[in-house]
């Protein structure tokens, strides 16, 4: 058995670069964004507050909460505690659509501008809560200090699907557009977005800012 | 211990366009936003302390044993106070048992094993990260205590110029000038800076006379980063003078000091998997000591090169591998048996994430030329058991050789026979953030085989360190409060026997109020007896210090620092004295 000390250094430094390319290129290929079911998506959003914002139909600001730690991991036991509430949930939602649906088809006879505008306060707060329940910082940005501002495009088609999800202005790191883009691709859906965009498609940007904070 | 989490802050607004095309709106951003980690070591799995400039600046800290005393695991000792040999115990363990860091490179003698902490100039500092516990495989298997990184100041992207002057009791003065900024792709910092003081007299048994210090210190950093994935960078960190010293056998003894740390690092990430990072460096630690007999001169040098390349795959999965070698060398009067010897290590990281729970498992294998091959590693996991409080746990081992000194000093220290110490050490923890405030609580043991200790060196056969470590911060009616605590039972199994130096009981309370322009506090450090080589206990003490600062404008400050209080005598090394009640008053000037 050859020693570390018998064999020159360089030696071990070849066989890792070797290991490092093999993973490098492997790494390339491989490379594909992960799609998660809409089911489990929908239950998570049913935590937040979009259900309530809707029942209530104000037109105004709403209080932005504090989200704290929106952990892409975290999604996973949030998803089964609402499994178990699923049922009684998704019953919420068809009563409150139902009402929505009743109160702009009788209140408002022809409200194209307004009901678009109920909508797109909602479909704002829904993306942004989508995504910050998704997020995460890739720890390569986070170790090397990386921030940055980046703005994304995308569409909302009338069954709540995000589609044509581009970035329109980068952060200048494609580490942190390429996250923000997996982030809503992995979200895939707004749920709600059916009820509210009444078969439309909805276009719009995101501009998103990465921030590294001090603890 | 600092919770890694991503905790998010929201303001939202979106401009959109539906297809029936509607007004556009403010164009708030989503703001995501995740903590920064520590440089040294992740703080998610393991126990990180971290102190600022500001931190040091505003308690009035002139040396680095005054910082680190009474830190949570920390404990310091001197041989009289300003520029005397000074030695860090984390968790209990040997003072060669923690690595220190300067930028990356390791600092520490050759000889000794140990860092000379004295010489440090605190004025160079910007941060400090102490991690306790040995997961150091990224750094070198001897870190059975922990690993302790300083960081040089370096340029940022405001340019700034920050100076100093300050006097005080026993004719100490100090003043320190700097500037640091960027300039296009370089960034830079550059500062000089001198402390002197007539001291005390240090020996209680003889010379009675004062021993004076002074230490000239400069530190350069630059960093060359034509874009995001590439940077160069090199540093220095200089400081030189002359140490008085005392002694029971000859009079009027000095030594002259030279420490130096150099470095250079090449950092790249070609793509958004793989980052690649290179280090070389040099340590010097040079003592020219003169008394009434012939002069000893001893130069070591440390060099270091490490290779370290991380893969980043999915979300949180890292895997790092690396390379480091290392080599000391003696040039000393005294004449040791062996003047050169070097350490090759290979190590892998794997740090996970599954759901919640944080994961790391580290190896290393290590050849040294003297004692051949040794595998070390750690596993550690975090777990958030709600969205506050969390439950690490780790288990780690280490191995360190003897040092040069251990084996062949002369006069009957040195004891070539010595075998290498191992450690098992095993800890769990729990840490909480809190609307009001945070805190953390650890348990550990750790098991040294062949501890060495004792005149000659001897290996001790069983060593057991258990140990209780808590922190707490809160602010109470506006007064930032910090308390920090550490328990220990360091006991050497076979004879039962306290093991020497360590307090088993120590704390720390630290409490301050901004008033406006005023920022006052205290701290207060608690010290149980400790038990030392002549088979007696130095008592136990507690010194109360204050400080206050006084903010002129915006750019200048003045502050004040009356230490020891109650002018409190105690020792922390037994026959050293240590300082009297005593005063120092600063003017700072820095660009805001």
């Amino acid at each position: 058995m050859t020693t570390l000390r018998e064999k020159p250094v360089f030696f071990i430094f070849l066989i890792l670069s070797l290991v490092f390319h093999s993973f490098f290129l492997w790494q390339k290929e491989t490379t594909h964004y992960d799609v998660t079911d809409g089911e489990d998506i929908i239950s998570v959003r049913l935590e937040d507050n979009t259900l309530q914002i809707l029942a209530k139909k104000q037109p105004e600001e709403p209080v932005i909460p504090l989200v704290k730690n929106p952990q892409p991991s975290e999604t996973k036991p949030v998803q089964k505690i609402s499994k178990n509430t699923q049922p009684v949930v998704k019953e919420e939602i068809k009563t409150v659509s139902k009402e929505i649906t009743k109160v702009t088809q009788t209140k408002i006879p022809a409200p194209a501008m307004e009901e678009s505008v109920a909508s797109k306060e909602q479909i704002q707060r829904g993306i942004k809560n989508l995504f910050q329940a998704n997020f995460y910082y890739p720890s390569l940005a986070r170790r090397n200090n990386w921030q940055g501002k980046l703005e994304i495009s995308l569409r909302i088609s009338p069954d709540g699907k995000l589609t044509n999800i581009q970035v329109t202005k980068t952060s200048g790191y494609s580490i942190l557009d390429d996250a923000a883009i997996d982030t809503l691709k992995t979200a895939n859906i707004l749920p709600l977005a059916k009820e509210w965009l009444n078969g439309n498609h909805f276009d719009m940007v995101l501009p998103i800012e990465y921030r590294l904070v001090d603890s | 211990m600092k919770f890694n989490k991503i905790s998010a802050a929201v303001a939202l607004g979106l401009s959109s366009i539906t297809q029936t095309s509607i007004a556009v709106e403010t164009n708030e951003p989503v703001i995501v936003t995740a903590t920064r980690t520590a440089q040294t070591t992740d703080e998610t799995l393991a126990s990180v302390t971290v102190i600022t400039q500001e931190d040091i600046e505003k308690t009035g800290a002139k040396t680095l044993a005054e910082v680190l005393s009474g830190v949570q695991g920390i404990n310091v000792t001197s041989n009289g106070a300003f520029g005397k040999v000074t030695s860090i115990f984390t968790r209990g363990t040997e003072s060669d048992h923690t690595i220190l860091l300067i930028d990356g490179i390791k600092f520490r003698s050759a000889t000794s094993g140990a860092p000379s902490l004295q010489f440090i100039p605190v004025s160079q500092i910007e941060r400090i990260e102490i991690v306790r516990g040995p997961r150091s495989s990224l750094y070198g298997s001897e870190a059975i205590g922990g690993v302790i990184q300083i960081f040089t100041k370096k340029g940022k992207k405001k340019n700034i110029i920050e100076a100093e002057t300050g006097f005080g009791s026993y004719d100490s003065a100090k003043a320190n000038i700097g500037t640091s900024g960027s300039a296009g792709a370089f960034d830079y910092a550059f500062n000089v800076g001198r402390f002197q003081t007539q001291g005390i007299d240090i020996l209680q048994t003889s010379d009675p006379d004062k021993d004076g210090y002074k230490n000239n210190s400069f530190g350069f950093n630059a960093k060359y980063s034509p874009d995001s994935r590439f940077n160069i960078s090199a540093n220095i960190l200089h400081a030189e003078g002359e140490t008085e010293v005392d002694n029971d056998y000859y009079n009027n003894n000095s030594s002259e000091f030279t420490n130096q740390v150099i470095g250079t690092t090449l950092s790249y990430s070609p793509t958004n998997n793989f980052s690649s990072k290179l280090l070389l460096g040099r340590g010097l630690d040079k003592n020219y000591g003169y008394g009434s007999n012939s002069p000893s001169i001893t130069t070591t040098k440390y060099y270091q090169a490490s290779w370290q390349n991380d893969f980043y795959f999915e979300k949180n999965r890292v895997i790092s591998a690396g390379l480091d070698y290392q080599k000391d060398h003696v040039n000393s009067t005294t004449n040791y048996a062996l003047q050169e010897r070097y350490n090759n290590g290979l190590y892998i990281q794997y740090l996970d994430k599954f759901g919640k729970t944080d994961l790391l498992a580290a190896l290393r294998h290590d050849d040294n030329q003297q004692f051949g091959e040794h595998t070390t590693g750690n596993l550690g996991f975090g777990f958030p058991i709600t969205s506050s409080l969390r439950i690490t746990g780790s288990f780690g081992t280490a191995f360190k050789a003897p040092t040069l000194n251990e084996l062949y000093y002369p006069g009957g220290y040195g004891n070539p026979n010595l075998q290498p110490e191992e450690s098992k050490s095993l800890e769990i923890g729990l840490s909480a953030k809190e609307g009001w405030g945070q805190w953390n609580i650890s348990s550990y043991t750790t098991k040294i085989k062949n501890l060495i200790a004792d005149y000659p060196a001897t290996n001790l056969d069983r060593t057991e360190i258990d140990g209780f470590e808590a922190n707490f911060v809160t602010s109470i009616y506006g007064w930032n409060t910090k308390f920090e605590m550490t328990l220990l039972d360091p006991k050497d199994k076979s004879s039962s026997k306290q093991l020497l130096k360590r307090p088993k009981r120590s704390f720390k309370l630290n409490v301050d109020k901004n008033f406006g322009k005023w920022d006052i506090g205290t701290n207060i450090i608690t010290q149980s007896r400790r038990l030392d080589y002549y088979g007696d206990f130095m008592g136990g003490y507690t010194v109360v210090n204050l400080f206050g600062n006084y903010s002129l404008d915006k750019n200048w400050e003045i502050r004040g620092h009356l230490d020891n209080l109650f002018d409190k005598n105690y020792e922390t090394s037994d026959r050293y004295n240590t300082q009297d009640r005593s005063l120092f008053v600063t003017i700072a000037y820095k660009t805001k």
